[in-house]
């Protein structure tokens, strides 16, 4: 049992939804770890994470600008309802995603904006 | 220390909460690993995993009835609706519940506490089969 721990840096291109599934899964592979788990962890309290289908991201950002729309405060910003840190366990050399899944980094600022996560893997 | 890693298969009966405690339970025993974390991951976009009661039936019904109200099949609200009412919401559901959970061993039991069940939320209308990747670490 090993495992490997790393901090990868995405620029998000302001307000939305953003793919980062190529980068973590090529990070996952080049570690060589065949079965075990993987953590992401954002280190920021304006972006967080999200599993979803490829094709859906208007239609929540809708959704959620809707709820924020209510005037009222104790309707929850999406980062609330979003997740900091997310396990996706590690199955023949990759991620044991479905075929329609994906790792998404929503981003709450308006500008452009580098966010830090850190990952970390565990296994054999 | 040591892992073991399983698919389990689930045939659900349209929207709503399906208990999967004891399947899950009985895998983890299994493994004859004593101290560890079991971490669940649902590989699907329009189901989900959630842990809730499991004394009074009538909590996972309102949970239903609470999500349908939260998030409507109004028809003229989405763009994603390729295979019907259901499709977006059911999406939607799913990111507000999430598709993963991760729950404490102790003494080769899972850590649950006493009215505490793990549950298969579908979010579509029609039953489908819905694939829970298990992974045990510990020793």
């Amino acid at each position: 049992m090993r495992q490997a721990q790393d901090i990868i840096n995405f620029r998000t291109r302001g307000q939305g939804h953003h793919d980062i599934t190529p980068e973590v899964k090529a990070w996952v592979i080049s570690q060589g770890i065949r079965t075990g788990l993987l953590t992401v962890f954002v280190q920021h309290v304006l972006a967080s994470l999200s599993i979803r289908h490829h094709s859906d991201r208007d239609d929540l950002h809708t959704f959620f600008q809707r709820l924020e729309g209510a005037e009222d405060d104790v309707v929850p910003r999406p980062t609330h309802l979003y997740a900091t840190q997310v396990c996706i366990p590690v199955r023949d050399g990759t991620l044991a995603l479905g075929a329609r899944q994906g790792l998404y980094l929503l981003e709450q600022r308006d500008s452009a904006t580098t966010r830090q996560l850190v990952l970390h893997l565990v296994g054999e | 220390m040591r892992q073991a890693l399983t698919t389990l298969a689930f045939t659900t009966s349209g929207q709503g909460l399906q208990d999967i405690t004891d399947p899950v339970a009985a895998w983890t025993a299994r493994q004859t690993i004593r101290d560890g974390l079991l971490t669940l991951f649902l590989r699907h976009t329009s189901a989900s995993l959630i842990i809730q009661e499991n004394a009074d039936p009538a909590v996972v019904q309102d949970l239903e009835v609470f999500f349908r109200r939260l998030v409507s099949e109004d028809d003229g609200l989405y763009r994603h609706d390729e295979e019907g009412p259901d499709d977006m919401p059911a999406h939607i559901r799913t990111a507000l519940t999430g598709v993963q959970l991760s729950v404490p061993l102790q003494d080769g039991r899972l850590a649950l506490g006493t009215w505490q069940g793990i549950y298969l939320f579908e979010h579509r209308r029609r039953p489908h089969r819905r694939q829970v990747v298990l992974h045990l670490l510990g020793e």
